[in-house]
């Protein structure tokens, strides 16, 4: 009932309502599948033939069940592994700089206001003051 | 007084004590397991909680990663799957 190349169904587990073709023969009540499903060991009781079989040799490689799933008109899509990479660190923040205040910060970053430079006139006028009161005493 | 939305059977009366003494509290009651509805049988895999004790639970224990799952016993699911592929 299930030879090699033998075209199934699985009935169980996350890969249920899938094609899959018989690549090998494990033992009594387990065998090789590869198809729609993931290739994997699977339990005779999981799946359901369909009677029909594809042109597959025994132990055949992913490539030859896409060749052999293509002549009746089913296209395999492989998904990629996940590139693992590394983890972003994380920088560390001293304290001082989270603690400083907004109104510090923009102070801080304001350009300083310069003192008013004593215009030649007022000192003019001090000079004439100066010299009112001279006149007085005299 | 207990208030208006508490006096619905979906809220159960508990009696905490306090301090002072003690005092009822209404909680919200635990959902029934699920049953499938080709074969009647409870279904496995999805836990008795509330919506929101599920919120950090990840979804693949939340309820089975096949077809159907959640919805159609595993005996039902394959019934099904078989029914559709010989369609």
């Amino acid at each position: 009932m299930f030879e090699v190349g033998s075209l199934c169904v699985k009935l169980a587990g996350r890969d249920a309502g899938k094609k899959c073709v018989v690549v090998d023969v494990l033992d009594d009540a387990h065998v090789l599948v590869d198809g729609e499903t993931r290739r994997r060991k699977c339990n005779l009781r999981h799946l359901d033939p369909l009677g029909e079989s594809l042109d597959v040799k025994k132990g055949a490689s992913r490539a030859d069940v896409k060749k052999a799933f293509k002549a009746i008109g089913v296209e395999l899509t492989d998904s990629k592994p996940k590139k693992v990479g590394e983890r972003p660190k994380k920088q560390k923040v001293r304290k001082s700089e989270l603690a400083v205040p907004e109104e510090k910060a923009s102070k801080k970053a304001a350009p300083a206001k310069e003192k008013p430079v004593p215009e030649p006139e007022s000192a003019e006028k001090a000079d004439e003051s100066v010299s009112k009161d001279s006149v007085k005493k005299e | 007084m207990s208030e208006a939305k508490v006096k619905s059977r979906n809220f159960r009366k508990v009696r905490v004590r306090t301090v002072k003494g003690s005092k009822d509290v209404f909680k919200r009651r635990r959902p029934k397991l699920g049953v499938c509805s080709v074969t009647r049988e409870s279904l496995k895999g999805v836990p008795r909680a509330l919506p929101g004790d599920l919120k950090n639970v990840p979804r693949s224990a939340r309820r089975p990663s096949r077809p159907f799952g959640g919805v159609l016993s595993s005996r039902a699911s394959r019934l099904e799957i078989k029914k559709r592929i010989r369609k």
